[in-house]
């Protein structure tokens, strides 16, 4: 198992250098500076200009900034130049917008963005388990079909699309017509005092209209999954044995059935790590909620280069990792794989 | 057990009934059982719901497509013209779902931008599907060597957080609907890719591929008659999926800024600008949300009736 | 029965949940009534008796007698106190962060509104007329030769935690931006600074390389407390500070920043003008208009500052708001390049040569074609239609509002799409094929039948200009242009813009001052694809030297340099890089609860400290 865990981690090691070799190319080639849009002004001169972007080290050559990037700047010596470790010793650099640390400035907004998607998520399984069992053990009748066309709508609503009508109605008609409204964005409501409040119920107002609309995609997956998992396994041989020996349904179904049929969620328990992370950058941006989606957008509207990359680094090693928890985990369930 | 009992004895029966019985089994064993593709093709027309979902579609990709440009010339409205005057007006005799910020009637935008939608969703599925099925098929036929490459191709490729490299990539090239159907089919495609090699390995497995193998059969011959058969309706499936799945990528694309920028009109990036006029003009967020939605349904839903009625081993769980 | 454990664990979540809820209340603002005695006078009209001595008639007797009499007499009356309600927290809205809040590290607005809340500077313009006015200083000498000012630091100011703010603050934000080698924008605000000399605490000299007439305002960004950092400047950059700023001299104090989020300040009671009536402000980022409207309706914020000319009507029907409205410091135009888009060039050689390689374009170098475009263009329209009505139009560079220097001489060219047909067909271009398009027949810099095409460029995002840019595609389009519209993305925007690769763009400049001069975007020497801001290149010696005489003049008396802008602007008038289109007007909404509000076209928080909810 170590072996082969070690063996996915040396392979991951070439593909990272060569997705973040790619990225970094394609961004700095992208038309606009970040110094030109800071500086639009035509009464600062193009000699300041010049000489912020030699301090920011961005008028080299792509591959040397590259090299800098991901091992400092030291080995040139250019005392005019800000000083740089890079991120093979863990300095990520500073925005060249904000002027502070990228890991600051990531960490700031990590939580918030966790709230959002860990709650979209485990309301997605909340609700999507319960839904597809039944809808698998009540085969046929009316909460199957009611709930499979529910998935079915959920997964071909425009996640955004869905974000605005929500607002439009619930917040912004709803206060026209003087009924109880829901916050149109935010996380929270400020206290007189002018600070975050910690009533509970101002905070879950604000979280539950964005995550619930998250949360549609996960609850109609979830739900068609289980439902075609729990069909697969309600017909195995294992099950006809348990019945026969006389267990009760219930026994039945939770002890075997279910056991078995949760055996994919673990596959795509890859994929969901990596989606709580990115995953939300649309629904952030229009409920404007402070997390890490929104910084990334910015970032990239403003050629903050040192952020799209951290934030790209962060993406990537989260998609490798969670590929990886997966296969293992999945190697753990189902011992046929293990072999291979 | 009683009945089983009864099955097993057919010589037991008599009497008249009994022999209509044995003879319909008789005729039921002559005649030939419908071939794979008959099959399916009963199954689905006997499922109406999909057929219902085929018919909405064939009515939009008509209506953009086809008749977008009688329609709006018999309305008289044109999707480029602005008329500041009459901002934000509502629906009326003129202009059926209203008008724009600048006063461009919004049916016709429809219309014509369904056509970007549309035209996006089924070209870029199509190098999906071309680029994904050829290098699956190769990976998966030719194995070893060739497998390990494309793996390590897939692997690096899906290691790239999807919707990052699509942001930052769409910054740079500054996509029409060419550029982008472009590089969304050649980002995507790596998921049709694993599913079809896997098919291919199973196929592979089987006894009468290793027969034909045996036996000598030319690659083209046993590519033409023993694998693909296999691997098509995989792919049909998912293909209406993946039509689905890119017109709600585009969409989100333009809605952010990042996709097809207007004045080319395109459902996302109608909705961009509906954001701020939510309380002058409600009308300008429905209607492209509500086409999106219908559209990528129905094509959902044929993807499911689709597999329903190609997969037989879900036939008995439908 | 519950175990014991069952009910430990029952009181536990008993106490928690209690505690939760009681962080609920929210506690209510308290009001304290502040009594202000005043001296008044008044004429009160009383009751008086009076001894007077009456002599009784027929006799000679004199008598005292007690009279009353009715008598105006002036006194000192103590009248009923009339209190300022304290406390209360203002709510302004933003759609952007803020970035960082150092005030010579940033460029953005909302950082700059934010952190000039909390530091002072050397001056600022006047509210109402835009002058530069002392605001930590007491005022400025400039020496005879114009290159020395000498500033007299004002006394009895204090920083938040104590130490007084003297000169050398002023000396080491300056010197900082100097030597510090910060990664910092501002850098061109002391590129002619050539040495910063401090007298003593309260006096200080900034001597610069050569005369400039504009040099006074960069010398107006907010002070940092010099004590709070290492003299050689290392530590400005990666400063926590920068984030949150604790010692700081404005009417506010620095509380909280939840990214993305909001900013709050409160109250600072040592403040120099006077401890601020409310208790504090905050700074609200929302994601679009459209929310910041409905938040305004509800009283949710009560400031918000520029609000979209489309929102006027709904703002005016809102009881609890009032509104301002003044014209920006800024105009909206349509540019155009007269350069060869394929090709960019600097118009000068490294020597200050002229570069004999700079292109010139097809269509738009020829004066006629850009007189055919500002007649065709209905200014009145688009003023009324995209701006609700709210701007003014504008014929040349400089603002209305820089009285002393505006040319107000100009003739509006008026909307006339006949005369513009009238101007193409005699530069020679004539639609000769009857595709609706002109061609070149007999045009001054194009290839015989060139069509008359260009492309128009504008950032995407802004309605306005956007707009704006569709409608001169539709109206341009009937007098036989094609033009081609694409929005771009800011970034995209400006690396195409200042790269000089397009024919015809729309934009406008903000917060321009109160300084005429635009040596910027008009001189030869700014025509410097990729790095300057003559994006048009636009060439005219007489200009470039009218430009460089009035900002070089010694003494910078307005009377000087007046005429020479007044100059500049009939040349730039004749020959049109630009067609001016408007000065756009912003409005400013704000809640009637928010008394002592006494805004002005250039400033409105400039007496914050005085403002108070009622």
């Amino acid at each position: 198992m170590t072996r082969y865990v070690i063996r996915r981690l040396l392979q991951a090691i070439p593909t990272f250098l060569g997705i973040t070799i790619l990225t970094f190319v394609i961004v700095y080639s992208a038309p606009g500076d970040p110094v030109l849009q800071q500086t639009f002004d035509p009464r600062i001169s193009g000699v300041a200009r010049e000489e912020l972007r030699h301090r920011l080290g961005i008028d080299q050559p792509v591959m040397i900034q590259y090299l800098n990037w991901l091992i400092g700047n030291g080995w040139q010596k250019d005392p005019d130049v800000l000083p740089r470790r890079g991120i093979l010793r863990g300095d990520f650099g500073n925005s060249l917008i904000e002027k502070r640390s990228v890991l600051e400035m990531i960490g700031e907004r990590v939580g918030a963005t966790l709230l959002l998607t860990g709650t979209a998520t485990l309301i997605g399984y909340l609700l999507g388990v319960p839904i597809g069992v039944y809808a698998a053990v009540r085969r046929g009748g009316i909460f199957d079909n009611a709930s499979r066309v529910t998935a079915v709508l959920f997964n071909a609503i425009p996640g955004f699309w869905l974000s605005l009508v929500v607002i439009l109605l619930f917040a912004v008609k709803f206060r026209e017509w003087n009924l109880p409204a829901i916050p149109s964005g935010g996380m929270y409501t400020l206290t007189a005092s002018g600070e975050k409040t910690l009533h509970l119920g101002d905070r879950l107002i604000h979280l539950l209209p964005p995550a619930l609309v998250l949360a549609t995609a996960p609850i109609a997956n979830t739900s068609r999954l289980m439902r075609t998992q729990v069909l697969e396994v309600i017909h195995q041989d294992y099950i006809r044995t348990a019945r026969a020996k006389g267990l009760s349904e219930r026994a039945v179904n939770f002890v075997h059935a279910l056991r078995n049929a949760l055996i994919p969620l673990a596959t795509v328990l890859g994929p969901t790590i990596t989606g709580l992370l990115g995953g939300a950058v649309i629904t952030e941006t229009i409920w404007s909620w402070p997390g890490m989606g929104r910084l990334f957008v910015n970032a990239n509207f403003q050629r903050d280069y040192p952020v799209i990359m951290a934030g790209f680094v962060i993406g990537a090693v989260g998609v490798i990792v969670g590929n990886l928890l997966s296969d293992i985990l999945y190697g753990f369930i189902d011992p046929r794989v293990r072999l291979e | 057990m009683r009945e089983a009992a009864v099955r097993e004895k057919p010589g037991v029966a008599t009497g008249a009934r009994e022999r209509a019985r044995a003879a319909q089994v008789q005729i039921d064993l002559e005649r030939e059982a419908p071939g794979y593709w008959l099959a399916a093709f009963y199954a689905l027309r006997r499922d109406r719901l999909t057929l219902a979902a085929f018919g909405v579609l064939f009515v939009f990709v008509l209506f953009c497509i086809a008749l977008a440009g009688p329609i709006t010339e018999a309305l008289g409205v044109d999707p480029n013209d602005t008329d500041p005057l009459i901002q934000f007006e509502g629906p009326s005799r003129e202009h059926l779902l209203g008008v724009d910020q600048v006063g461009r009637d919004q049916l016709a935008r429809l219309l014509y931008g369904g056509r970007v939608s549309l035209g996006v969703g089924f070209f870029a599925a199509l190098i999906i599907m071309t680029v994904g099925v050829a290098v699956g098929a190769a990976a998966g036929y030719y194995g070893k060597f060739v497998d390990d490459v494309v793996m390590w191709f897939i692997n690096t490729l899906n290691s790239i957080p999807f919707i990052l490299l699509l942001l930052i990539v769409s910054l740079l090239f500054k996509p029409n609907a060419a550029t982008l159907t472009m590089f969304i089919g050649l980002v995507s495609w790596t998921g049709i890719s694993r599913i079809v090699r896997g098919q291919i390995f199973q196929v592979k497995e089987t006894d009468y591929v290793t027969a034909a193998r045996a036996l000598g059969v030319p690659t083209l011959v046993m590519v033409g008659r023993h694998i693909l058969p296999n691997v098509i309706p995989i792919v049909i499936i998912f293909a209406a999926q993946i039509v689905g799945n890119v017109i709600l990528l585009e969409s989100a694309l333009s809605f952010l800024g990042l996709g097809i920028m207007p004045p080319t009109a395109t459902w996302g990036n109608m909705l961009t600008k509906a954001q701020s006029y939510f309380s002058l003009g409600p009308h300008l967020v429905i209607w492209p949300g509500l086409c999106i939605t219908i559209v990528v349904l129905c094509l959902y839903v044929i993807g499911d009736g689709l597999r329903d009625a190609l997969d037989p081993t879900l036939r008995g769980t439908r | 029965m519950l175990t014991r454990n069952k009910w430990a664990s029952f009181f536990a979540l008993l106490g928690i949940a209690s505690l939760i809820l009681s962080a609920c209340a929210t506690p209510t603002p308290q009001v304290i009534e502040k009594v202000v005695t005043q001296v008044v006078k008044e004429t009160v009209v009383q009751r008086e008796t009076v001894k007077e001595t009456i002599v009784v008639e027929g006799t000679p007797q004199v008598v005292e007698k007690e009279v009353t009499k009715i008598v105006e007499v002036e006194k000192v009356v103590t009248p009923t106190p009339t209190a300022i309600p304290q406390g209360g927290f203002v709510t302004e809205v933003s759609f952007a962060d803020a970035k960082v809040l150092n005030p010579i590290l940033s460029t953005d607005n909302p950082s700059s509104i934010v952190h000039d809340l909390l530091f002072g500077a050397a001056l600022q313009n006047d509210p109402f007329t835009g002058e530069l006015v002392p605001d930590l200083t007491e005022g400025w000498e400039v020496s005879e030769d114009g290159l020395t000012y000498t500033f007299k630091v004002r006394d009895g100011v204090y920083w938040s935690d104590g130490t007084p703010v003297t000169a050398k603050d002023f000396a080491f934000t300056y010197e900082a931006l100097m030597y510090g080698e910060l990664d910092s924008p501002r850098l061109s605000n002391v590129e002619y600074i050539e040495e910063i000399n401090l007298i003593d605490d309260t006096t200080v000299d900034f001597v610069f390389s050569e005369v400039n007439c504009t040099a006074l305002p960069d010398l107006g960004l907010g002070w940092l407390p010099a004590h709070m950092y290492s003299p050689d400047f290392s530590d400005i950059m990666e400063n926590d500070l920068n984030t949150n700023p604790t010692v700081t001299n404005g009417p506010f104090l620095f509380r909280e920043w939840v990214k993305d989020d909001h900013i709050t300040l409160v109250r600072n009671p040592d403040y120099w003008r006077g401890a601020p009536h409310l208790e504090g402000w905050i700074f609200k980022v929302v994601p679009n208009a459209t929310v910041g409207v409905q938040q305004l309706k509800t009283s949710e914020v009560d400031v918000y500052d520029g609000i979209e000319p489309k929102y006027l009507v709904e703002m005016e029907l809102q009881e609890h708001l009032n509104l301002f409205k003044y014209f920006d410091d800024g105009y909206t135009f349509i540019g155009f390049q007269m350069g060869d888009p394929d090709d960019p060039q600097p118009r000068l050689n490294e020597d200050g040569s002229v570069n004999e390689a700079h292109g010139v374009h097809r269509i738009l170098s020829d004066v006629r074609v850009r007189y055919a475009i500002t007649y065709a263009v209905d200014r009145n329209a688009i003023i009324s239609k995209v701006r609700f009505g709210q701007g003014a139009p504008l014929e040349a560079d400089v603002l209305p509002a820089i009285e002393w220097a505006y040319n107000d001489e100009l003739e509006p060219r008026e909307y006339d799409l006949e005369k513009a047909a009238a101007l193409l067909e005699e530069a020679g271009w004539a639609d000769e094929d009857g595709d609706g398009v002109r061609e070149c027949h007999g045009c001054l810099y194009a290839e015989e039948g060139t069509p008359l095409k260009l492309n128009l460029i504008t950032n995407a995002g802004n309605e306005t200009r956007e707009s704006i840019c569709l409608i001169l595609q539709d109206q341009l389009g009937e007098i036989g242009f094609e033009v081609e519209f694409e929005p771009m993305e800011w970034n995209a925007f400006v690396g195409t813009l200042v790269g000089q690769a397009f024919d015809m763009c729309v934009v406008g400049w903000t917060d321009m001052g109160t300084d005429p001069d635009d040596e910027g975007t008009f001189a030869s020497q700014n025509d410097l694809p990729d790095a300057a801001f003559n994006f048009n290149s636009y060439y005219n010696p007489e200009v470039d030297e009218l430009l460089k005489q009035a900002k070089t003049m010694p003494g910078c008396a307005v009377e000087d340099r007046g005429p020479l802008y007044r100059r500049v602007q009939e040349i730039i008038y004749e020959d049109a890089p630009y067609t001016f289109l408007y000065v756009p007007r912003s409005i400013l909404v704000y809640n009637k609860r928010i008394g002592g509000l006494d805004p002005g076209p250039w400033k409105f928080r400039h007496n914050i400290h005085e403002w108070y909810i009622e």
